[in-house]
C-alpha cells in the first residue's frame, strides 16, 4: 500500500504544484504547501481509500493545510516578487518563455483574488470539476460556488486585455 | 447584462445548463451581441489563466517534494512506531522463553523471497550488527541498500532488529533476531516490487508485530540502549 501510494503522489506532484501555485500565488508558498500536503498525507495515508480519487483528497489537505497556515501566521499572501520569479527562467523555448510571461502576469490576477475564488476558479477551470463536485468538496452551497466563480472570471476578464498582446 | 445573464452565461461555458437553461443561454447569446462578448472573453481568459498555470506541469519537480512524497518524516521515528504499549501476556512468558521454540512457532516466512540470495542475506545481517536504526548502509555497487528502523529486547533477552532496505527496485522490509551462536536469524521478510524511492516501511507490518508480539519483544530500545546492545555484541 505505501508503495503503491507513494508512487501515485509522486505522479500528482507537477498537478499538486499547479493547484498550490494557483491558490497561495507564490512559488516558494506552493512549494512548501506541496512538501506539507505530501508529509501530512504520508502520515494519515491510511485514511486514504483506495478506489477514491487521491487527486481531490490531496487537493482537500492542501486547503486544510493552507488555511493552518493562513491562521497561524495571521498572514495575508504575499505578493511574488520579480527576483523569485526571475530566478527559474532558464533556458528553454520560446513557447515555454510565453507561457511563464503568462504564468506570471495570471497571478499577479490571481493575487489580487480572494482565497474562496481562487479555490472554485482552480477546481473548476484547471481541474474541470462540476459545480456540484466543488460544492460538495467545499461544503458550501452550489449558489455559492457560481457567485464565486462569477466575482472571479469577471476579475480575471477585466485584467485580461493588458495581457492581450502576450499570447497574440 | 446582469448579473443573472452573466451566471447563465458562465454556466453555459461550462457545461453546467440543463435543458432549459441551455435554451435560453443560446437564445441569449443569438440575440444579444454583448453576451456573445461576453462568452467569449470569458472562453478567452479561461485558457489563458489555465495555460499560464499549465506551464508549471512542464517543470521538473524540486527534488525537496519528491523526497516529501515518498519517505516518512525523517525523524528515526523508532519511539512513534508503537504507540500504545502491547499487553504483555503472563502465558505468553514460558512460550517465549525460549527464542528457539519461539521460531518454531512463529514461523511467518511470508511465502516471497526473503533476502535473495547469500550475499544480500550477509549484507543484511552485517548491517544489523553494526548500524543504528535510522542510518542507511549502502552497498552501491550492488545496489543494496538496508536501514534497520529500530531493536527490541526480546523477554528472554535477546536483540531483534526491525529493518527496510532495497535491492535494485525491490524493497524489502523484516524481522531478524540474533542467535546464541551470534548469527542473525530472519523471522519476517517481505519483499515487494518496484518502489517510487527508498522508503522505509511506513509503520510495523502486520507480521512483524505479530512477532515482535510472540517475542514479548516491548518497546523498542532507545538510541542509548540500542548503542550499548550493539556494543556488547563485538564482545
Amino acid at each position: 500500500m505505501t508503495q503503491d501510494f507513494c508512487s501515485q503522489l509522486v505522479a500528482l506532484l507537477p498537478r499538486l504544484r499547479r493547484f498550490a501555485l494557483g491558490l497561495t500565488a507564490s512559488r516558494e508558498e506552493a512549494d512548501d504547501l506541496v512538501q506539507a500536503a505530501c508529509e501530512k498525507a504520508l502520515a494519515k495515508q491510511h485514511q486514504w481509500q483506495p478506489g477514491t480519487r487521491l487527486d481531490s483528497w490531496m487537493y482537500r489537505i492542501i486547503q486544510t493545510q493552507r488555511i493552518d497556515y493562513l491562521r497561524r501566521e495571521k498572514h495575508t499572501p504575499v505578493s511574488q516578487t520579480e527576483d523569485v520569479m526571475l530566478d527559474w527562467e532558464d533556458t528553454h523555448s520560446a513557447d515555454r518563455a510565453e507561457n511563464e510571461d503568462l504564468l506570471r502576469h495570471t497571478m499577479k490576477v490571481v493575487e489580487g483574488l480572494p482565497e474562496e475564488q481562487r479555490i472554485v476558479m482552480l477546481l473548476v477551470v484547471v481541474e474541470g470539476h462540476s459545480y456540484r463536485e466543488v460544492a460538495e468538496q467545499l461544503e458550501i452551497p452550489v449558489g455559492t460556488v457560481m457567485s464565486r466563480l462569477a466575482r472571479a472570471r469577471l476579475r480575471l476578464m477585466e485584467c485580461l486585455p493588458a495581457m492581450e498582446g502576450l499570447t497574440n | 447584462m446582469n448579473d443573472a445573464e452573466f451566471e447563465l452565461i458562465m454556466a453555459y461555458a461550462d457545461g453546467e445548463t440543463g435543458p432549459e437553461d441551455t435554451a435560453r443561454a443560446e437564445a441569449l447569446v443569438a440575440d444579444n451581441a454583448e453576451a456573445r462578448l461576453v462568452l467569449a472573453r470569458l472562453r478567452a481568459s479561461d485558457k489563458k489563466f489555465r495555460t499560464g498555470l499549465d506551464s508549471v506541469l512542464d517543470e521538473p519537480v524540486p527534488e525537496r517534494l519528491i523526497r516529501a512524497a515518498t519517505e516518512q518524516a525523517p525523524e528515526r521515528g523508532r519511539l512513534l512506531r508503537f504507540p500504545q504499549k502491547r499487553r504483555i501476556g503472563p502465558s505468553h512468558w514460558a512460550m517465549a522463553a525460549s527464542l528457539v521454540l519461539a521460531l518454531g512457532v512463529v514461523m511467518f516466512w511470508a511465502g516471497t523471497p526473503e533476502p535473495g540470495t547469500d550475499a544480500m542475506r550477509a549484507f543484511v545481517y552485517q548491517t544489523l550488527e553494526q548500524t543504528p536504526s535510522g542510518e542507511r548502509r549502502a552497498d552501491p555497487e550492488r545496489g543494496w541498500q538496508v536501514m534497520p528502523l529500530a531493536s527490541y529486547e526480546t523477554a528472554d533477552g535477546r536483540l531483534c532488529r526491525e529493518y527496510a532496505g532495497r535491492a535494485g527496485d525491490d524493497t524489502l522490509s523484516g524481522l531478524a533476531c540474533r542467535t546464541d551462536t551470534s548469527e542473525w536469524a530472519t523471522l519476517v521478510s517481505e519483499t515487494r516490487a518496484p518502489a517510487a524511492g527508498f522508503q522505509p516501511a511506513s509503520g510495523p507490518e502486520g507480521a512483524v508485530v505479530a512477532a515482535l508480539e510472540k517475542l514479548q519483544a516491548g518497546e523498542p530500545l532507545t538510541a542509548q540502549e540500542e548503542a550499548s546492545r550493539l556494543r556488547r555484541l563485538d564482545e
